[in-house]
């Protein structure tokens, strides 16, 4: 969400840069444009102010030296025409390419030279001349005032200046400057070539901001389809989420039907305990009844014997009876957690499943070392510990093991189980706690060690792991401390 | 078509080398019908107007319909029973017989009709070209 709004905000910044740089292009070009208009009126100003004071000089020279009277004077004297020219060659230059004195002939829209101040191909004095803008020339003479006009139509010049010679009140010739094109070219080529730059810098711009509006166009696109994708793989995941919930209530319902399963089987193998754990008080009872029987037809049954025995009868069935409710309180599922020691939790399992085992010439040692509380489950934690016992019972029983023996060790917040059975086989030794797998040829339903790693570590959140030592299997489970 | 003469003359000066070829096209073509018109020329103006296709050059001025002359006076006998046209001012004023005369002077194209000339050899000008017959 936050990268989506950067995201958002970085496209805008880029937009109003682009469009502040585009703006700013056609600003600098309008300044530009505006700028260059202005050199080439500024350019012709001053060459015009520059050019109206020269030709003012040459005015007043030739009004000087002819004593007011032009045509006459030159007509008089060649020498004069030839210094008069001499005069003009000093102004034309590179840049006033042709300066000269042409008279309108009278009566006649025709004109002809009186002066010229080029330094070859002189034209002569009275030789016709046609100008191009005739009327500009014409004008000159009825306005008595000067002009310049450009060209567009001459290959050379750029424009050219006129300004009348006015003698006694009345135009006399006009002295005709025509501007070299050179100097207006490197200008203009100048600034073109710098036009022509601006414009390039300006179309590159356009087609940059074109081809990233292109892309960010795409893109915008590609994050719309990311983010599509991104909605779609959100619903698959709750859609997943609500499979994978499922499916775990199913594995947990299955779970509890294995344990069930587990519970029905282990009561099974617990009759045969309790007939053990009752064998003998039953036996112990039976000899009490038929002792008060033959004491009773030997008529030696007193009353005080006969408190006795009963009483004796009573102990056994009270011990029948703890037998049944231990039981009883075994298979009984435990809802809420409760409060144990490894001790506590050791001595009550060997209470149902001790008798049995040491029926089976089983010795069974235990090693108490930790006083750990634990808060869990504890009947269930009970079922792990009698699991672990049975199957070290069956293997030593199978294998017939001589001086077979269980040893139950408690360290800190670890129970050990181990015998001396010879171990789980390497090749097996990691699917034993897998749901059906049993080594049992009979009566194994490969629930046991399957339930008791279910109980430690789904249900107490512990661990549970299987080793072989150098005589047999090592079960260890931890259990988290409550600290 | 005074003003589409003014137009040409315009357009011809903004490029003298190849202009000065279409305006001897349309001063000469004018006065003279037939058709190749046979020239003799000299100098710049040889150059120039064999690139034209209304003309062909002759070697021999005594063959030619009009010679073109420029500052070469030593022609102006050998061409005598010839209209003659000049291509500077100094020939137009030197050759008192030449009919008419064309050049460039202070970058604009200069054209000259001589009415002598003209009267000599019979020949008429169109209407647009007789504003530039020099007066008597």
């Amino acid at each position: 969400m936050q990268n989506n709004f950067f995201l958002k905000k970085s496209f805008y910044i880029f937009y109003v840069t682009v469009i502040v740089l585009i703006l700013s292009a056609v600003y600098i070009f309008k300044t530009f444009d505006k700028t260059s208009s202005d050199i080439e009126q500024l350019t012709l100003k001053s060459n015009i102010e520059y050019i109206n004071n020269i030709a003012s000089n040459v005015s007043s020279l030739i009004n000087k030296k002819t004593d007011m009277n032009l045509v006459q004077s030159l007509k008089k004297s060649r020498a004069l025409r030839n210094r008069l020219q001499e005069d003009l060659e000093m102004f034309q230059t590179k840049r006033y390419r042709y300066v000269y004195v042409v008279q309108k002939i009278p009566n006649t829209i025709k004109f002809r030279f009186l002066l010229d101040g080029a330094k070859k191909d002189k034209s002569g004095f009275l030789e016709s001349f046609q100008p191009f803008n005739t009327q500009q020339w014409l004008d000159t003479y009825t306005t008595k005032s000067a002009r310049y006009f450009s060209h567009k139509e001459i290959k050379s010049l750029w424009l050219t200046y006129l300004k009348p010679i006015v003698q006694h009140n009345k135009v006399v010739g006009i002295i005709a400057i025509d501007f070299s094109l050179n100097e207006y070219n490197y200008m203009h080529n100048t600034l073109n070539d710098l036009s022509f730059s601006v414009k390039i810098f300006m179309s590159l711009l356009l087609f940059i901001f074109i081809v990233v509006l292109i892309f960010a166009t795409i893109d915008k696109k590609r994050v719309y389809l990311l983010k599509k994708q991104a909605q779609e793989i959100q619903d698959f995941n709750i859609t997943l989420q609500n499979k994978v919930d499922e499916e775990v209530a199913k594995n947990r319902e299955k779970d509890k039907q294995i344990l069930e399963q587990s519970r029905l089987a282990q009561m099974g193998e617990m009759i045969g305990m309790i007939a053990h754990q009752w064998r003998q008080p039953i036996n112990a009872i039976s000899a009490t009844s038929i002792a008060i029987n033959m004491r009773a037809q030997m008529e030696t049954l007193d009353q005080k014997s006969a408190i006795e025995l009963a009483d004796k009868i009573g102990e056994l069935t009270q011990h029948l009876s703890k037998t049944i409710d231990d039981f009883r309180n075994f298979f009984k599922e435990t809802k809420e957690k409760q409060d144990m020691t490894y001790g506590d939790l050791i001595q009550s399992t060997l209470d149902i499943v001790g008798v049995s085992v040491k029926n089976k010439n089983i010795t069974i040692d235990t090693d108490i070392q930790s006083d750990i509380v634990f808060h869990t489950y504890v009947n269930e934690l009970k079922q792990v510990l009698l699991n672990l016992i049975k199957n070290a019972e069956d293997v030593l029983e199978e294998k017939k093991i001589e001086n077979a023996f269980i040893k139950i060790k408690a360290v800190e917040n670890r129970l050990i189980v181990r015998d001396n059975g010879g171990g789980v086989p390497e090749d097996i030794i990691e699917k034993i706690f897998d749901p059906y797998f049993s080594t049992k040829t009979l009566n194994g339903t490969g629930l046991g060690l399957y339930m008791s790693k279910t109980i430690v570590e789904t249900h107490c959140g512990g661990t549970i792991r299987v080793t072989n030592d150098t005589e047999g299997a090592v079960f260890c489970v931890v259990l988290p401390s409550n600290k | 078509m005074r003003f589409l003469f003014l137009l040409f003359m315009l357009f011809v000066s903004a490029n003298a080398d190849v202009y000065t070829q279409r305006l001897y096209e349309t001063i000469l073509g004018s006065i003279f019908k037939e058709r190749p018109i046979f020239v003799f020329a000299t100098g710049d103006a040889k150059a120039t107007l064999q690139r034209s296709k209304i003309f062909s050059i002759v070697a021999d001025c005594q063959e030619s319909d009009v010679a073109i002359l420029g500052d070469d006076f030593s022609l102006e006998q050998k061409c005598k029973n010839v209209p003659i046209f000049a291509t500077t001012n100094r020939s137009y004023m030197y050759i008192a017989d030449a009919f008419g005369a064309f050049y460039w002077n202070k970058g604009r194209p200069q054209i000259h009709f001589r009415k002598r000339g003209l009267k000599m050899f019979h020949l008429s000008l169109p209407h647009d070209l007789q504003r530039f017959i020099d007066a008597e």
